[in-house]
């Protein structure tokens, strides 16, 4: 049971949790939350033993409130590895957020939280500074109230849009994406849209593919733009080109597309409908993460309290300290 | 030459003259502790000028290009060792000590070329200031108990190399070694305060800048791992009653951590938060 309350407990949990925690971020992003919580339970454990097993953490007020504090911060710190949630999305101007969209979730508890979440993109801006240096961003959406009136907000990547606890963060990722129609053999009209990579980071790949609904044939899109939106040297906005043509190749035939113009494939037709910009947001949700800060103010009071007590006993000038390992030592004359 | 360039080279000048004030000090005793206080007070005033001038001209504080961080990285750790050696009279020939060490910060401040660096939106907070006054204040007591630590490590080289009849011979009018630990430890003890406000400011930055309190990027676990270290020091120096020398070696542990976390990370690290860089 003293083994439960060692400081080498402590260090060999800690080795635990940070080599798990390396792992997931370095080699496999998909190690469960569970496996690293674990390491961290054991953590509170240990320090919960050891308040229970050391007198002196007992006696001493501010040791105390630090080491129960601290514990709380392990222990939460498990509950949030379980609950939390860090993804990202893509939201073409004027879609809906769609919560199957996302991509790299961690956290096993309260996904579902993610589907009573409704909002829209609207339009944003980005303003870039010369040498291509991105300054603030401002996007829009369009939240729907209580009273089903749909609210405007902007974000920005430090003015979050939070809902139900989920709090998205506009990123450096945005680029544009066609609006494309897809008319079947049947009459039956398909709409949505297909990113390109982010812009102007991959200005040079402005690629993608696409399927037809009802056809295996997939086609090759390429974003043609007459010209950079940017201006290297000089202050310029992210804006949305209006000349911009769709390049579809199908079966290695190349056809140029306009907005609005459609053109044949397979048995239906497909419409280019127009240009618009897609904003990448960064989504975070941890439940516990104000609570282990409220401990860890908790823990620093306690610290700060204790040490405060330590140091005054003595004033700092003194050359003679009555402390047990200053007179015990040899080496202290 | 902008006016703020002057006083930073006006106070390079008197912090190298103070350096070899407190080496000549130690050695034959002139010119004393108080004409290297004073030269570093210069130095210090000039420091300061520099750093004012430049953050009302660039409208940020000296956290963002590199330049800058090493100059106020100088800045508080001079400060410190003033504040320190005026308050412990004792212990002023550790300036003997530290100011060569600190030296090296200096020069190395003379080959940093200074950029205007616009500062980043998400740098764009009251907490960024306070996570970094906090951490000076930390790294502040970290140079001063690592100070104190290296006379308690050369007083032990001393007896183990019989170079003397007592391992005092080094700094013979500091306080016993003993004291001295004490003295380290307390310093660690106020910089460990501190450092834990470090990281909660920085994680409320942090809350407030990309959405989360703590990402693990390579600056916090490292800012993490030197506060463990500090943690090790203080049950090993607290609870186990280590001897002093084994003491000493953990706070220039905790040292050379901080100092990697500070001045390293950012020059392999690409993530978000990117400290110095």
């Amino acid at each position: 049971m003293k083994f439960l309350a060692s400081i080498w407990l402590t260090l060999i949990l800690l080795t635990i949790a940070a080599a798990l925690l390396l792992y997931s971020r370095m080699v496999d992003e998909t190690v469960s939350g569970k496996l690293i919580a674990m390491p961290l339970v054991g953590l509170c454990l240990n320090l919960m033993v050891a308040i229970v097993y050391n007198r002196k953490l007992r006696t001493q007020g501010g040791l105390l409130v630090f080491h129960l504090a601290l514990a709380a911060v392990a222990g939460l710190a498990a509950f949030g590895q379980l609950s939390a949630v860090i993804a990202s999305i893509e939201l073409t101007e004027g879609s809906e957020f769609d919560p199957n969209q996302i991509t790299v979730m961690n956290g096993s508890l309260n996904r579902d939280t993610l589907h009573r979440i409704r909002f829209i993109q609207g339009p944003f801006s980005i303003n870039y500074k010369p040498g291509m240096t991105r300054r603030e961003t401002y996007s829009t959406v369009k939240i729907q109230g209580p009273d089903g009136k749909w609210d405007e907000q902007i974000v920005g990547d430090h003015y979050p849009l939070i809902i139900n606890g989920y709090r998205f963060y506009t990123t450096s990722n945005k680029g544009f994406a066609t609006l494309l129609s897809y008319t079947d053999k049947a009459g039956q009209i398909s709409t949505g849209s297909v990113h390109f990579p982010g812009y102007p980071l991959n200005e040079a790949v402005q690629a993608n593919s696409w399927t037809a609904p009802d056809t295996a044939k997939t086609v090759a899109l390429w974003l043609e733009l007459s010209a950079p939106i940017y201006t290297e040297d000089a202050q310029w906005q992210f804006s949305v080109p209006k000349d911009a043509s769709l390049v579809v190749t199908v079966d290695d035939v190349r056809t140029t597309l306009l907005p609005g113009q459609v053109m044949p494939i397979g048995g239906g037709t497909l419409r280019y409908g127009e240009l618009r910009a897609w904003m990448g947001y960064g989504i975070y949700y941890n439940p516990a993460m104000s609570w282990i800060l409220a401990a860890s103010l908790v823990a620093v009071c306690g610290l700060g309290w204790h040490c405060f007590l330590k140091i005054r006993s003595t004033p700092w000038d003194a050359a003679q300290y009555s402390l047990k390992s200053s007179l015990e030592n040899p080496l202290n004359r | 030459m902008l006016t703020e360039f002057y006083f930073f080279y006006f106070s390079t000048g008197f912090y190298l003259l103070a350096t070899l004030g407190a080496i000549g000090t130690a050695k034959y005793g002139k010119p004393g502790w108080k004409p290297v206080l004073f030269f570093l007070g210069f130095a210090l005033a000039g420091n300061t000028l520099s750093l004012t001038l430049r953050w009302v001209r660039q409208g940020h504080g000296p956290y963002v290009d590199f330049w800058e961080v090493i100059s106020s990285g100088v800045w508080g750790y001079h400060l410190a060792i003033i504040i320190a050696c005026l308050m412990v009279e004792r212990i002023r020939p550790i300036l003997a000590v530290v100011l060569p060490i600190l030296s090296v910060m200096v020069i190395w401040n003379l080959v940093v070329e200074p950029r205007d660096a616009l500062v980043a939106i998400t740098f764009d907070t009251i907490w960024l200031p306070v996570h970094v006054i906090v951490g000076k204040i930390f790294i502040g007591c970290v140079v001063i108990a690592s100070s104190i630590s290296l006379i308690i490590l050369m007083r032990q080289y001393g007896e183990r190399q019989e170079l003397a009849d007592n391992a005092a011979l080094y700094f013979p009018t500091m306080p016993a070694t003993g004291a001295l630990d004490e003295l380290s430890a307390r310093f660690m003890l106020v910089g460990f305060v501190f450092q834990t406000l470090m990281l909660i400011v920085g994680a409320i930055w942090a809350q407030d800048a990309w959405g989360r309190y703590w990402a693990w990027d390579p600056l916090e676990t490292w800012s993490f791992l030197t506060w463990i270290c500090v943690i090790f020091y203080m049950h090993l120096r607290y609870i186990q009653h280590s001897l002093p020398v084994i003491n000493a070696c953990l706070i220039l542990l905790t040292f050379v951590l901080a100092f990697l976390t500070f001045y390293g990370v950012p020059f392999f690290s690409y993530a978000a938060h990117q400290g110095a860089v």
